[in-house]
């Protein structure tokens, strides 16, 4: 094993694979432009026809996803069986639902608030992008070798 | 900030968030970059009163730098309670020399490679919720504790 800068075994995801494995959670995070900074809130989310929907009550979560900037969603999980995680990344802008049609039809999605409250808004994330990545979880001891700059024996 | 806020949340004080902070390992950092929100998940440790993590050269830390405003969230979930909380962490990226014992920070990564830069987030702003959770079984996702079950 060679002192590579370049981090091995990172596998990128084709757009499928992310839509794929965004429907094998709900919980996601949403970052957002709010006045000056950003901001991250959790979500619970889910996937309709290629994009993104969740429902959210007033507030900063609402109006800083309406406000016209563009957001981003993440979401990751870990097999537990073989260490490999995972991590989707969806860009977009956010859009509030109002058509009646849609509303009911979101309604039908499988999705529950994060907490209890009026959530009464349904947003949808139109992705510009989808990207997503695929790599094996390290080993703790792993993460300080780079350290000592010093050719070392594969942990495997 | 809210503008409504639902029954049944609990604000948490500094102290609280910070012992939730100091009992995860993997949080989501968001910074703006060429306009646009990112975010990512990181491996962080806190450590004398802020957030470290270590990152390589790239993206992440070019858009945290230099004295970026970013955000920081980790949020975790206790089965027997029921509960879900959320602890978001406000502040300045500033990259700050290694540690004299980084071993002692207990940073390890999400993903191999090498990470040579350590940066500090100096908290502007801490932040904390918790709730009982509508729907428990939405959080039996493969996030549940990922770390324990990959090294144990």
């Amino acid at each position: 094993m060679t002192n590579t800068p370049e981090p091995a075994g990172i596998t990128s995801l084709a757009p499928h694979e992310c839509w794929q494995l965004l429907r094998t959670v709900s919980v996601g995070r949403l970052a957002v432009w709010v006045v000056d900074h950003p901001d991250i809130f959790p979500i619970n989310f889910t996937v309709d026809h290629g994009t993104l929907v969740f429902r959210t009550g007033k507030g900063t979560k609402l109006t800083a996803a309406l406000a016209g900037n563009p957001v981003a969603v993440e979401a990751d999980g870990v097999d537990p069986a073989t260490g490999i995680a995972w991590s989707v990344v969806i860009k977009g802008e956010a859009s509030a639902i109002v058509a009646i049609a849609d509303v009911l039809d979101s309604a039908g999605l499988p999705l529950f608030p994060w907490q209890e409250g009026r959530k009464d808004h349904f947003l949808r994330i139109t992705p510009t992008s989808v990207t997503g990545r695929r790599f094996k979880v390290t080993e703790p001891k792993t993460w300080w070798d780079p350290m000592a700059a010093a050719p070392r024996t594969a942990p495997e | 900030m809210t503008l409504e806020e639902p029954a049944g949340v609990e604000h948490l004080t500094k102290a609280q968030c910070w012992e939730l902070l100091k009992g995860q390992v993997i949080g989501r950092l968001g910074v703006i970059y060429a306009g646009h929100p990112e975010i990512f998940p990181l491996n962080y440790a806190v450590h004398n009163g802020s957030v470290v993590f270590r990152t390589a050269s790239g993206t992440k830390l070019a858009a945290a730098m230099p004295h970026a405003e970013v955000v920081f969230e980790v949020d975790g979930y206790d089965p027997h309670a029921e509960q879900a909380w959320s602890v978001i962490l406000r502040g300045s990226a500033q990259e700050i020399d290694a540690p004299a014992e980084p071993g002692s920070l207990h940073l390890q990564p999400w993903q191999a490679g090498t990470k040579n830069h350590f940066v500090r987030i100096n908290a502007l702003h801490l932040s904390g919720r918790r709730f009982q959770v509508t729907e428990p079984d939405i959080w039996t996702t493969p996030l549940s504790d990922p770390r324990r079950a990959s090294f144990e």
